[in-house]
């Protein structure tokens, strides 16, 4: 569906890559996660599949069609929703929506069932600048969906709500992708990757460290680790380690044979614990 | 079509709330009442000239009594002493002569131009010719070249014309490039960017918002000031017209800035510019051939035509230098809009 071939991009000739060279397949009817801290370069990548920002070099298809090569039509298939609410904040919700609605050449929802579905019926005639930064994001997140869209993109979808919004949206999306939606999703909440994706590739300063689906990635990094507690020097400290890994593995025998053990048991890491090893710095 | 409408409902609500709508109104009863109540009809420029006559034989007192001033724009008037002169002087407006045997001394305010001093001299020699019997004519009549186009308007309504092309400008230059900075700051650009809007229906919505108002101001005054007594039809053109190109205008030069901070340089030269043809309004010696180019120009001195129901020949000429003027604008807007707003950026 979407094929992303050698794409690499700069901001200035001096900078360095902020995407550098990166490939990956999108299936049909899946969700990728893409995930990395801030500043990884996730929202560029998207800003690049939908057309915000020229790619440099690499190749963009969708169905073999370069991104270059879409016209009107594409954006009709469309549903973006941005990282930064951008929503008319004299509009009321409900007017931000419907007049959107009244750009597409496809059908499209009704704005009061998606603004219900995110739980913003309350407030569908409030203007937007009265709403909070979250109801914005579920805003902003309702109207990617105005238009039935076949691709979404989703960039920080469930950032900054509380735990019971976040699982709302988090069911939402796991409902499109059961409507056959294609969604690339870009995230450093590896929780949400963790629940929702097929696929999840790790980002970090412009380049995809891997690729592959999140049990893989846990069979492949997660299953043999161990999580051990030990004093040194008077304090307590804690370390997750990889036994496939050569230098945890001299590490763990080390903290063994010289170090006081409080605790010590296998555990399955999280996506988050794998992120920090595989790119040796974490997600925020 | 659907699309175009939808953007038209959506910068109309946004004029209404962003207040737009009301500062047009607000606009137009503030220069209704100014141009009917604050204005007077007719500038008092009624200058006194106080005399001394110190000849011999007060031969000049009592030939300019014999004169009388009926309709003249000098009003003379005879004074006994240097005293009494220097006194009506700081009272009044208007300067002193003082005829001696030899010589004439004009005692002036200090603030009157060169052309006024011209006159009082030009007049004082015909005086003297007239005295000696060099020159006598026995009536004045005056001609114009064009009568139909030198109708006089009362010195309120005189006021109209530029009072128009200056609103016109707020109102479409002003307020266009306020949207777009509001669409460009509130994100509102890429969302559309990622829908399928056409770039002619967003250009097209805006610039014809904008331009009722600059549309709505004009009529709205026309009818308080003037009444029904001009050519609508004329008046309406031309106000269309102008209030396209100077939206379009604001629409090519703000889509270049971020915000209206960025952009006020361009504001105040933009302004300036528009407002030399003023100049050239009220002191038509003041012209410069390429003034006819900078819309504001054609746009009061037509309306100026108009609302003086002069048979103005030029009305359609000026239309289409406008309309080509409008069309090369919008050209421009279509492919700038089309890189700048709407195009893949090269960053973000």
């Amino acid at each position: 569906m979407i094929e992303v071939k050698d794409l690499y991009f700069k901001y200035s000739e001096k900078d360095a890559f902020s995407i550098d060279h990166i490939s990956f397949k999108i299936n049909k009817g899946e969700i990728f996660g893409f995930l990395g801290p801030n500043g990884a370069g996730k929202t560029t990548v998207q800003a690049i599949l939908t057309g915000l920002l020229k790619q440099q070099g690499g190749t963009v298809l969708y169905q073999g069609k370069s991104i270059e090569e879409q016209k009107e039509d594409f954006y009709n298939k469309i549903g973006v929703s941005f990282e930064f609410p951008n929503l008319y904040g004299k509009l009321t919700g409900y007017e931000n929506l419907k007049y959107f609605a009244g750009l597409f050449s496809v059908p499209t929802v009704d704005p009061n069932f998606l603004l219900d579905l995110v739980g913003l019926k309350d407030i569908t005639n409030k203007r937007t600048e009265q709403y909070s930064k979250g109801m914005k994001q579920r805003a902003v997140f309702a109207r990617a969906l105005i238009n039935n869209p076949k691709i979404l993109y989703l960039d920080e979808p469930v950032s900054g709500l509380d735990p019971t919004t976040a699982r709302n949206i988090k069911q939402v999306i796991q409902k499109e992708k059961e409507k056959g939606t294609t969604i690339f999703l870009a995230t450093h909440n590896m929780f949400v990757a963790e629940e929702l994706c097929d696929e999840v590739a790790f980002i970090n300063e412009g380049k995809i460290v891997t690729i592959d689906t999140p049990k893989n990635l846990k069979l492949q990094y997660g299953s043999k680790s161990v999580e051990v507690e030990y004093k040194m020097s008077g304090h307590v400290h804690k370390e997750l380690l990889f036994l496939e890994k050569k230098d945890d593995k001299s590490k763990l025998q080390n903290i063994i044979a010289n170090h006081q053990i409080i605790t010590m048991h296998s555990k399955e890491a999280s996506l988050e614990e794998i992120f920090i090893k595989v790119t040796g710095r974490g997600l925020i | 079509m659907k699309k175009l409408w939808t953007l038209l409902k959506i910068d109309y609500t946004m004029a209404l709330r962003g207040k737009f709508i009301l500062l047009t109104l607000i606009l137009a009863i503030l220069l209704t009442v100014i141009i009917n109540f604050v204005l007077p009809e007719k500038l008092n420029t009624e200058m006194n000239t106080y005399i001394l006559d110190r000849t011999s034989n007060t031969r000049i007192a009592t030939f300019l009594n014999a004169q009388g001033d009926e309709g003249n724009a000098i009003k003379i008037r005879a004074t006994k002493s240097e005293e009494e002169l220097t006194s009506m002087l700081t009272k009044s407006n208007g300067v002193g002569i003082i005829f001696e045997d030899n010589r004439v001394i004009i005692v002036k305010q200090g603030y009157e131009d060169e052309a006024t001093l011209n006159l009082i001299t030009a007049t004082i020699n015909l005086l003297t010719k007239k005295l000696t019997g060099v020159y006598s004519p026995k009536s004045f009549k005056y001609t114009v070249l064009e009568p139909q186009s030198t109708e006089k308007l009362p010195f309120n309504k005189s006021m109209i014309p530029p009072l128009i092309a200056l609103d016109v400008f707020f109102l479409g230059f002003y307020l266009i490039a306020a949207m777009i900075f509001q669409d460009k700051n509130e994100g509102i650009i890429n969302a559309y960017r990622i829908s399928p809007i056409n770039v002619f229906g967003y250009i097209t919505s805006k610039v014809v918002i904008n331009s009722s108002l600059a549309i709505a101001l004009s009529l709205i005054l026309g009818v308080a000031t003037v009444g029904f007594h001009m050519n609508y039809w004329h008046y309406f053109v031309i106000v269309t017209l102008s209030a396209l190109l100077i939206s379009s205008l604001g629409m090519l030069l703000s889509q270049f800035y971020n915000s209206l901070s960025e952009f006020m340089y361009v504001l105040i030269a933009f302004t300036l510019v528009i407002a030399i043809p003023v100049i050239s309004y009220f002191q038509p010696s003041f012209s410069v051939p390429f003034f006819k180019y900078i819309p504001s120009y054609p746009i009061m001195f037509e309306i100026k035509n108009i609302i003086s129901s002069a048979q103005s020949k030029e009305i359609w000429s000026v239309s289409l230098l406008l309309a080509v003027e409008l069309a090369g604008v919008l050209t421009l807007v279509y492919f700038t809009s089309k890189r700048i707003l709407f195009g893949r950026r090269r960053s973000s």
